[in-house]
């Protein structure tokens, strides 16, 4: 019993002095981006002006990417785009003189993975790629602004880069405004009025396209979603959604999943009486192979946006699908693989323009540079033209295909 | 004092041991109870909400968090304890899955897209400690006590038990509402160690994550989740880059392993009986020679 008790009194002395030094409970930091954000002020004029001497090896850039778990497809090519850019970049005379080198992280589909292993980062990173997923994003946000870490990653909507800003930015386009922009012109070429909207509610993306569709599309083409039918990742019998949507007597459908439902949910669509495949369009999740093989003829002449025109003409563009056809055994189609290239182009320009030395003691004062750099970039060539950050998110516009004799053929 | 690295690392190994106790508690009273996730999710998102909404300190957070987890793990409880054996798994399952889609369908709560803006707790490493040695302490005493041997005597046999007195239905109760107290105070810590909640987290694999780290730490102990828990959790983050790929083989291969060859898990009760000997022989020969 008088154990019990010099336990008790020990820790109520504990926590009494912990209620005497406790800090205040500080408020997350919510800087409006265009109103109250500090505005670290950029190095140096520019390399070559009053440039530092580069004060590292090498420039090593931490990627993070799901390279196992659920979006794997996309993670292993999107390490693998990283570092072929960085072996372009040193074939080029690497960043300044210095080569670069690329540390690649496997965040598998896990939010509390993600935030153990870009928290051991953030101590001494100059600058963060990744991660992919967005339920990864949304728990390594906190940690990448509160140490104040550059880092573009799949922050696909614009209300966490605002809570953030400047320190986060997305590789690639927003996906909810894609699939707006997207499914407005393909309502408009065809005269739809009455829409299907087939989503996964636990895909933070795809319910924002849905909460996006049920304010704007209205507005912008006049037809109207009657109904929405909700396709769980993995779900193997996609015939009673379908059947589901049947029911709403629509005009089209839009189909707002990942590869593997899409593909299922157009077969059953096809199967089910849909004779016009044009009355059918798919996100940029369901690109690539994957759809083709699923669906097989049921796939040809539906609509589908993507962020990468997989036929892109440059020779820049030639070489990549080469080195990764060689890789992968196909083209590359995962937005992720320009997304991750562009980001690492987009790094080196960042540090030649500003500067850039890697000098650790001024490590915070160049973070911020290359934070409000990437946050409002000017325009860099990336491997399908030029591109550019706005409060953080990358401008590019959505590219229409349709499916012709299984290849997916761009519309203009 | 600590980098951001070993901070996270040391919060995150606190939320998996309170939650593995709390997986504990109920599998003393011979349930298998899977509601383990489910009151995480109810304590983060209550802690999460008070916090992003109401600026309130975080053990305010804390305590709101275990009332409302104890009193959402005590309903259902009533129900899961006249069930046994396979139907508490499942049913109890069912819970996780319940409860995620009544999240994403809450707009108050983030829906879909998740719960951000849940402010900074400067001292959560100290907080999670202090946490973590009141509930160590508060379950040693537990399992020592009446309640501890009534729910060792349900796990061996709930006839038996009855027969000898135990109101297997009241400590049966009492276990899974005890189970929801240290898992929603896991879920408050989650909350602000991440600051962002999100429907999907409180899943399925979760929960895999947490019976696995009961399995292979000891399924008999308290004590198992402290070995169990650093160690599966830093096969996860802390792999060579070049082989992190290959995590998921290394703990498949360490859970079979132990299942085969310390089906009990790595500490087991005699062990403890051994280390609790042992301390307790030699504290009585320093007593009987201070007595000389």
């Amino acid at each position: 019993m008088k154990k019990v008790l010099a336990l008790i009194l020990a820790l109520a002395l504990c926590l009494g002095m912990l209620a005497g030094c406790q800090g205040e409970t500080q408020p997350s930091e919510n800087p409006d981006p265009g109103t109250e954000t500090s505005q670290p002020s950029t190095p140096s004029g520019g390399e070559g002006d009053e440039a530092g001497e580069v004060a590292v090896d090498e420039w090593v850039i931490p990627v993070l990417s799901a390279r196992t778990g659920a979006v794997s497809y996309v993670g292993e090519p999107a390490i693998w785009a990283a570092e072929y850019a960085a072996q372009v970049i040193n074939e080029q005379g690497g960043i300044r003189g210095v080569p670069v080198r690329v540390e690649a992280y496997d965040t598998e589909f896990s939010g509390e993975v993600g935030a153990q292993i870009v928290s051991g980062l953030v101590d001494d990173s100059l600058f963060i790629v990744g991660c992919m997923a967005a339920p990864v994003s949304l728990a390594i946000s906190t940690i990448v602004a509160d140490a104040k870490v550059p880092n573009v990653g799949s922050y696909s909507y614009q209300e966490i880069r605002d809570e953030n800003a400047p320190y986060l930015s997305g590789y690639m386009s927003d996906s909810e405004m894609g699939d707006l922009a997207a499914a407005t012109e393909w309502i408009k070429e065809n005269g739809y009025k009455k829409i299907v909207l087939f989503y996964t509610p636990s895909d933070t993306s795809q319910a924002a396209t849905k909460k996006l569709f049920d304010e704007q599309l209205t507005e912008a083409t006049g037809a109207e979603v009657v109904g929405t039918v909700e396709v769980e990742t993995g779900t193997v019998d996609c015939g009673p959604a379908a059947v589901q949507a049947l029911g709403y007597d629509a005009d089209a459908y839009f189909v707002c999943m990942r590869a593997d439902e899409a593909g299922k949910v157009i077969n059953e669509l096809r199967s089910r009486g849909v004779d016009d495949p044009a009355t059918i369009s798919a996100t940029f999740a369901g690109f690539g192979s994957t759809l083709l093989d699923i669906c097989g003829d049921n796939a040809e002449g539906i609509y589908i946006w993507n962020k990468l025109d997989p036929n892109y003409d440059s020779d820049e563009w030639r070489t990549l699908v080469e080195a990764y056809t060689e890789e992968f055994g196909e083209g590359p189609s995962a937005p992720p693989v320009t997304g991750y290239y562009n980001t690492l182009i987009a790094f080196k320009q960042c540090v030649e323009e500003l500067g850039i030395t890697g000098d650790p003691e001024k490590l915070q004062e160049e973070r911020d540079a290359i934070a409000n750099w990437f946050y409002n970039s000017p325009e860099i060539d990336g491997i399908q033209g030029t591109f550019s950050w706005v409060n953080g998110a990358m401008m590019t516009d959505p590219l229409m295909f349709r499916v012709e004799n299984g290849e997916y053929v761009a519309v203009d | 004092m600590f980098s951001t690295g070993t901070t996270y690392f040391l919060i995150l190994v606190i939320v998996y041991i309170l939650l593995v106790w709390g997986a504990l508690i109920p599998f003393r009273a011979g349930l298998l109870y899977n509601g383990t996730v489910y009151c995480m999710a109810i304590g983060g998102y209550v802690a999460g909400f008070l916090s992003k909404n109401f600026d309130l300190p975080f053990i305010v957070c804390v305590l709101a968090a275990i009332l409302v987890g104890l009193i959402l793990g005590f309903i259902p409880a009533l129900g899961f304890a006249r069930t046994n054996g396979i139907v508490t798994a499942i049913s109890s399952m069912a819970l996780i899955f319940i409860l995620e889609s009544v999240i994403r369908n809450l707009d108050f709560l983030g829906g879909s897209t998740g719960m951000t803006g849940i402010h900074k707790e400067n001292h959560l490493l100290l907080w999670a400690v202090i946490l973590l040695i009141i509930f160590g302490v508060f379950l040693y005493r537990l399992n020592n006590s009446r309640i501890g041997r009534a729910w060792e005597a349900i796990q061996t046999d709930p006839q038996m038990a009855q027969s000898l007195g135990v109101n297997t239905f009241w400590m049966t109760v009492a276990a899974l509402t005890l189970s929801s107290v240290f898992s929603a105070t896991a879920g408050a810590v989650y909350a602000f160690n991440m600051r962002v909640l999100y429907p999907g987290t409180f899943s399925f694999t979760f929960l895999l994550n947490i019976m696995t780290m009961l399995f292979v730490g000891g399924r008999y102990t308290q004590w198992g989740a402290i070995i169990s828990c650093p160690l599966l959790w830093s096969i996860s983050v802390f792999m060579p880059t070049s082989i992190q790929k290959l995590s998921n083989y290394i703990y498949a291969v360490i859970l079979i392993l132990i299942l085969m060859l310390r089906p009990e898990g790595i500490v087991t009760r005699r062990m403890t009986n051994k280390v609790k000997n042992f301390f307790t022989a030699k504290l009585s020969r320093r007593r009987q020679g201070a007595k000389a």
